[in-house]
């Protein structure tokens, strides 16, 4: 069931991810832990799950896109160029850590059909790929990540099977998975994305340096499955 | 088939509710009283979005 128990493997570390497709911080806490995990020595046992966040619930699958920054200046009150400079500040940060944000293409839309279309590439082991082809898609892109036919291209351009991606939004099949992502983030308390949860226990929140990313790794790979250098030292020590 | 359990097969969160301890919670990080995970400790964030959409 989606959502409902999170994290170890006996012999795998498990991270889970909560974030929503339009959500700057997202994206770039997704490619800090990716680089973190490129200095990461057991990298190729960590799993990552992306679990359905909603930044901007009121967005209704009829609703039109919208820019990012006329979203921001009406949902908060504020001047059109205060909001522009937020984003711009937001797409520099990007800019240190190698994103190109053109949030002056972006188009703000409901993010529930993309989150589907992650569970879908989930269930088919392209989950990573296909999330990081739906945050290119909106930040750089300026797709319309609502739009069915759009979603379909990035599923195929991951390798899934375009019209059973299609299919799979059309029927709504992973419509639950969504939902209950969102409930169980909710029950854990959780206010703000990305949220990261290590093997089950520990937590950051927001997207950090890559160094804070390694630590967590470290910590929670140590507490869940251990290195087999620790455990040939413990026994050459007896 | 979703997300939360094509990779592994569903593990309880944690056997034992982690307690938040001072040392352990970043306050200005912290999501919520009764979240079960233990918040690591960490530097200045890159940032964070809110439900209301706001990103800081």
């Amino acid at each position: 069931m989606a959502g409902e128990a999170f994290g170890q493997a006996t012999d795998r570390l498990v991270v889970d991810v909560w974030s929503d497709v339009m959500c700057p911080f997202c994206y770039m806490g997704d490619t800090l832990l990716a680089q973190a995990l490129e200095k990461f020595p057991h990298a190729s046992g960590v799993d990552i799950r992306y679990h359905s966040y909603l930044l901007m619930p009121h967005l209704s699958d009829d609703d039109a896109p919208v820019s990012p920054t006329e979203l921001l200046s009406a949902k908060h009150g504020l001047p059109r160029e205060q909001a522009q400079a937020m984003n711009d500040q937001v797409t520099e940060r990007a800019r240190q850590i190698g994103l190109d944000y053109r949030l002056d293409q972006a188009q703000a839309v409901a993010t529930r059909t993309a989150h589907q279309l992650s569970h879908f590439a989930a269930a088919h082991g392209k989950q990573h790929e296909l999330v990081q082809q739906l945050f290119k898609a909106y930040f750089t892109d300026g797709l319309n990540v609502a739009d069915h036919q759009v979603l379909a291209d990035l599923a195929a351009e991951v390798g899934l099977d375009r019209a059973a991606a299609l299919a799979a939004l059309e029927s709504g099949e992973f419509a639950d998975a969504v939902e209950a992502d969102i409930q169980q983030a909710h029950e854990y308390g959780i206010q703000g994305v990305p949220f990261f949860v290590f093997g089950g226990k520990y937590a950051v929140s927001g997207a950090q340096p890559v160094d804070a990313f390694l630590q967590a790794l470290d910590t929670s790979w140590a507490e869940t499955v251990g290195t087999p250098a620790d455990a040939a030292s413990a026994g050459a020590g007896r | 088939m979703t997300s939360s359990n094509v990779i592994a097969d569903p593990a309880p969160v944690v056997d034992s509710p982690a307690e938040k301890t001072t040392e352990a919670v970043d306050a200005a990080a912290s999501p919520a009283p009764t979240s079960p995970f233990q918040l690591l400790p960490t530097g200045e964030a890159f940032g964070v979005c809110d439900l209301d959409g706001a990103c800081s």
